[in-house]
């Protein structure tokens, strides 16, 4: 009778401890350019300060596997917020695939493969086209373990 | 600190968004992360907490136009100088003009977009000022086609105006809360402050001209000056040759008015004002003249009268002791130049008559 206690207390403990679990936390930064002092330009990740129209606003997300399991086949979407454009180019990510969407995340693809229609004609879509950005991490993340991917919008 | 250089942020997002609607003031972005995984076989989502910040006001305006800001005008001329006051905001403001300080300045504010008809449009002049109880509405810009209206400064020179008289303006536009009366100027924010994320901040973009480093001002002057001709005429006389006394002998002699004398007269236009002027000259000639030839004689500025210049002699008793009167109409006489070298500018018109 203890036998059969003790292996059903240890199976409902294994189920509890062994998964992964993540969490997402979204931060915004404001993207502005500076120059340096040779003259060169960059972009820089502020705290932001008076967010206007026409400015870049970058959202960093960070991917956090708090379980003790390794996290696979990790997909992460954002929207583009309404009001804003995407950045092209902006999107990155380490180990990741990133793609885009312009059907408001039904369906996802590289951007030389994303259309629209216009004036009853197809062509290209562009930057400003893009409704969601989706990254697909190509390996699992491990348990203890975080991923940031960014992208970066500008206020219409 | 960072400043905030919003004339630069209107720049660049003219040259890359010029065909992109502009977001309004107060509106909420939002953005929430979603994430799909496996744990084993089990599939798992997971969500941020939502991300959202209120789009902060910016207030930049245009007073421009004014190509022809400084005008040259004549007595009596009405003169007028076109601006328009541009709301390039993304929010809606009210604008107030100053006043004017000079009886002969009226401003219009051409609300029904009529520039070829001002009599039914907002007027503000000295001592009447409407804009500081109802203050110009401009909506907010789309980013695209920013609302705008037409103001009109108009001078009105006095006809008995002189040369170098002028009339000044200063037209200000001012940018002041919308709706709200008794008026409110627009406080920005300090550049210190820090954002805060679900309030409504305001950023105004000083780097205009004559803003006094005050982004809710926007300013443009002018000086219409008058310039006019100020005549006077001077008459003398001269007596080229008598029947007696030989010049050709000797150059000390001097010939006399006696009978048979060739007597020339001169008459100078001179000009000391900055405007030319186009006068008539007429002149009554004396019973005592033979006037045979005086009409050949006509020169101005040494040369044969051209044009419309035809002189005249009528016969003319009207004053006693004379018997015709000589005209020479159309006698041009130039301007003096604005920096007033020379000071003055003449034109010379001489003629003869034979003393009887």
């Amino acid at each position: 009778m203890m036998k059969k206690i003790t292996f059903a207390l240890s199976l409902i403990l294994t189920s509890v401890i062994v998964s992964a679990e993540v969490t997402l936390t979204n931060t915004i930064f404001e993207v502005v350019t500076i120059t340096n002092k040779d003259g060169s330009k960059q972009d820089q990740w502020q705290e932001p300060d008076k967010l206007l129209p026409g400015e870049r606003v970058g959202y960093q997300i960070e991917v956090n596997n708090q379980g003790t399991e390794p996290a696979a086949d990790i997909v992460i979407a954002n929207p583009i917020p309404e009001h804003t454009i995407y950045v092209q180019d902006s999107a990155k990510g380490l180990n990741t695939n990133i793609e885009f969407s312009v059907d408001n995340g039904k369906t996802f693809a590289l951007p030389a493969q994303l259309f629209v229609e216009k004036d009853g004609k197809r062509v290209q879509a562009t930057s400003a086209d893009f409704t969601q950005v989706r990254w697909k991490l190509n390996q699992p993340l491990a348990a203890g373990a975080s991923s940031t991917v960014q992208y970066i919008v500008k206020i219409k | 600190m960072k400043l905030k250089t919003l004339a630069l942020i209107a720049a660049s997002s003219a040259m890359s968004m010029s065909a992109i609607a502009q977001t309004e003031y107060n509106l909420d972005i939002k953005n929430t992360a979603k994430l799909t995984y496996t744990s084993g076989s089990d599939n798992r989502t997971a969500e941020s907490l939502e991300v959202v910040f209120k789009v902060d006001r910016k207030v930049i305006f245009n007073l421009s136009g004014g190509v022809n800001n400084d005008l040259d005008v004549s007595p009596g001329e009405k003169s007028t100088v076109a601006y328009t006051l541009t709301n390039n905001s993304n929010a809606p403001v009210d604008y107030v003009l100053s006043t004017p300080t000079e009886d002969n300045v009226t401003y219009y504010i051409d609300v029904n977009s009529t520039p070829a008809d001002l009599t039914d449009d907002i007027k503000v002049v000295k001592g009447n000022n409407p804009t500081e109880t109802n203050p110009i509405s401009l909506l907010l810009s789309d980013g695209v086609t920013p609302p705008t209206v037409d103001i009109f400064v108009e001078v009105v020179t006095a006809a008995i105006a002189v040369d170098g008289d002028s009339t000044s303006f200063s037209l200000v536009a001012k940018a002041v809360e919308p709706s709200q009366f008794p008026l409110v100027d627009i406080d920005p924010t300090a550049e210190d402050e820090a954002w805060v994320q679900n309030t409504v901040q305001t950023v105004v973009d000083n780097s205009a001209p004559l803003a006094g480093n005050k982004g809710i001002l926007r300013t443009e002057s002018g000086t219409h000056s008058v310039r006019a001709a100020i005549i006077t005429l001077i008459k003398s006389v001269l007596v080229l040759k008598d029947p007696i006394t030989d010049l050709s002998t000797d150059i000390n002699k001097k010939a006399k008015a006696i009978p048979g004398a060739t007597v020339q007269y001169s008459l100078t236009v001179k000009n000391t004002g900055h405007a030319p002027a186009t006068v008539e000259l007429t002149d009554f000639l004396s019973t005592m003249f033979d006037k045979t030839g005086t009409i050949a004689s006509v020169k101005i500025n040494g040369s044969d009268p051209t044009g419309t210049q035809v002189p005249s002699l009528v016969a003319d008793t009207s004053t006693t002791g004379f018997d015709q009167l000589l005209t020479v109409p159309n006698v041009t006489v130039i301007a003096v130049p604005s920096d007033d070298t020379p000071a003055e500018q003449n034109t010379v018109v001489t003629f003869e008559v034979v003393l009887k």
